[in-house]
């Protein structure tokens, strides 16, 4: 039974990420992490170097929030033997490969502090030195393995501790703005990049707009901003000018507009009798050419439409006839006329005609007694009243 | 009078003699207007009475004979001054009737004086008319007077 048949295979574990410290002269700092070498999950790779806080059941423990369970410890537990239905003996190999474990933590703590170290003592060395730099790159294609193997075994926990220690110690925001010349790191961003990597969508969806608009004092920015200066600085006439008004009338629906008025409501609020008493009805009358209007109008046609009869009968004839002086427009009409010359004549007429009448009468009455006498004297009717010789 | 005498007058069909209706019309006519005379001349009188003696003032009484005797001297001057004046009086006017000579002139005032009292006092001569075929009256006969239609005439020349 080989050792690897008997422990259980280590998970990966991720370390903490190794903060970047500037030595001076070092000129620049970012290169550190990439010279640092990543963590490297391996079979041999210990657990968790840093005190594991234990869970309440003490089956699991948890590093920077993320819980790790060890399959040792819960073998060792024994709460689940009839689940995975393991003899006793399992699970007593599995108790003491997980004593086993526990008690080389120490070791292997140490182990890993010390890597660390020298992969920071390294990358350092390497920083300062070309040479040293050229003869790892050479190196590092033959060797590179079994040291990493090395180096992550026994010196990463050191290294994590030491880092660990250095970092609670030293205050990397001061060392950061004393030692690094952000303006020329911000020259060197691709912000263009940056922002193109940042899906905007998703960003702007996750925010909420309507709580920001609700913090915004709108009435506040509204009454900082100088709207008379906004406005003198703008030139209406040219704006106007621009305006294709012809355009925008036409394509107006003013059927539609006109049928969502409410005149009558409108009509309903207008004062008129304030309206009325504000013109001045004399000016616009005496500018008014009504000679025309007259010529104009088709005043026949308009009589023959209206209907007398109820207009004659709300006429008050006794008032209107109580306010004229008849006898004075008899007077003036009797004066203007030849009264006794129209009566004559009219008389005289009559008188004509009965007297006309009176003579055929008469003279056929003659002619009767004529006609009479002649047949009692049997005379030629010739004889009777003939012209007189 | 001379110069009125002998005005003539137009003839034309419409110139017949009279007949006896018409003549009796006019005459009667004529006596109606005799009458109001007279009795103007009695209201004249009257009236100066009344204004010469108010306060014994009565109507005039006149004895039958004057009253006649007026009347008949009223008709005649009255006839006489019509017909020799314009050929006829007031009543042949109203009925269209004129008098002429037997000339077809108007007749003188001494023929119109004789004729008016040959009419006055002898009105019965009128009804010969009558029998006469040529609807003359005696006093016609008797002076060669006639009596014609002149008025459709007349109105024609008035209308003119």
């Amino acid at each position: 039974m080989s050792a690897e048949d008997v422990l259980p295979p280590l998970q990966p574990v991720p370390l903490p990420t190794l903060q970047a410290v500037p030595l001076p002269p070092a000129p620049v700092v970012s290169a550190a992490p990439e010279s640092m070498p990543p963590p490297v999950p391996s079979s041999t790779a210990p657990g968790p170097v840093v005190v594991p806080e234990r869970a309440p059941g003490g089956a699991a423990e948890t590093f920077r929030g993320e819980t790790y369970r060890s399959p040792g410890t819960a073998s060792a537990a024994g709460r689940e033997p009839a689940e995975h239905g393991t003899d006793v003996l399992g699970t007593a190999v599995h108790i003491a490969v997980g004593a086993a474990w526990w008690a080389t933590g120490p070791l292997r703590l140490g182990g890993r502090l010390a890597k660390r170290a020298a992969e920071a003592a390294i990358s350092d060395a390497r920083q300062r030195s070309r040479w040293l730099q050229e003869q790892m790159q050479d190196r590092a294609g033959g060797e590179r393995g079994s040291i990493e193997l090395f180096v992550q075994a026994l010196l990463r926990p050191v290294i994590s501790k030491v880092v660990a220690a250095a970092l609670a110690e030293l205050d990397l925001t001061d060392l950061i703005l004393d030692n690094v010349d952000l303006d020329t790191i911000a020259a060197h961003l691709d912000v263009e990049a940056v922002i193109a990597r940042v899906d905007l969508d998703a960003v702007v969806a996750t925010v909420d707009l309507d709580a920001a608009v609700r913090r915004v004092d709108v009435d506040q920015i509204v009454s900082r901003i100088d709207v008379d200066g906004i406005v003198a600085k703008v030139d209406l006439d040219q704006i106007v000018s621009r305006i294709d008004i012809d355009g925008i009338v036409a394509g107006v629906d003013l059927d539609a507009v006109v049928d969502r008025i409410d005149v009558d409501g409108i009509v309903a609020k207008v004062d008129l009798d304030q309206i009325v008493s504000r013109i001045d009805i004399d000016g616009i009358v005496a500018g008014v050419d009504l000679d025309a209007i007259v010529d104009r109008l088709d005043i026949a046609g308009v009589v023959a439409k209206v209907d007398p009869d109820p207009v004659v009968a709300r006429v008050n004839f006794d008032a209107a006839l109580a306010k004229i002086d008849m006898i004075g427009l008899a007077q003036e009409i009797v004066d203007g006329i030849d009264l006794p010359g129209i009566i004559r004549d009219s008389t005289g007429s009559l008188a004509s005609e009965a007297v006309q009448g009176v003579r055929v009468q008469g003279q056929a009455a003659d002619d009767a007694v004529g006609q009479l006498v002649g047949r009692v004297f049997r005379r030629r009717a010739a004889q009777d009243g003939h012209r007189p010789q | 009078m001379t110069s009125a005498a002998k005005q003539r007058v137009e003839f034309g069909p419409e110139h017949r003699p009279a007949g006896i209706v018409t003549r009796m019309a006019a005459a009667g006519i004529d006596l109606a207007v005799v009458v109001v005379l007279w009795s103007l001349i009695y209201a004249t009188v009257a009236g100066a009475r009344l204004i010469w003696s108010p306060t014994t003032f009565e109507w005039p009484t006149p004895p039958v004979w004057l009253t006649f005797g007026l009347g008949l001297v009223l008709a005649v001057l009255y006839l006489t001054a019509s017909w020799a004046m314009t050929g006829r009086s007031y009543g042949a006017s109203l009925l269209g009737l004129r008098v002429l000579s037997f000339r077809r002139e108007l007749p003188g005032w001494a023929l119109s004086f004789v004729r008016a009292n040959f009419c006055v006092f002898f009105p019965v001569g009128l009804f010969w008319v009558i029998l006469s075929p040529g609807r003359r009256s005696i006093q016609d006969v008797v002076l060669r007077t006639m009596v014609v239609y002149d008025w459709r005439g007349a109105d024609s020349r008035n209308a003119e």
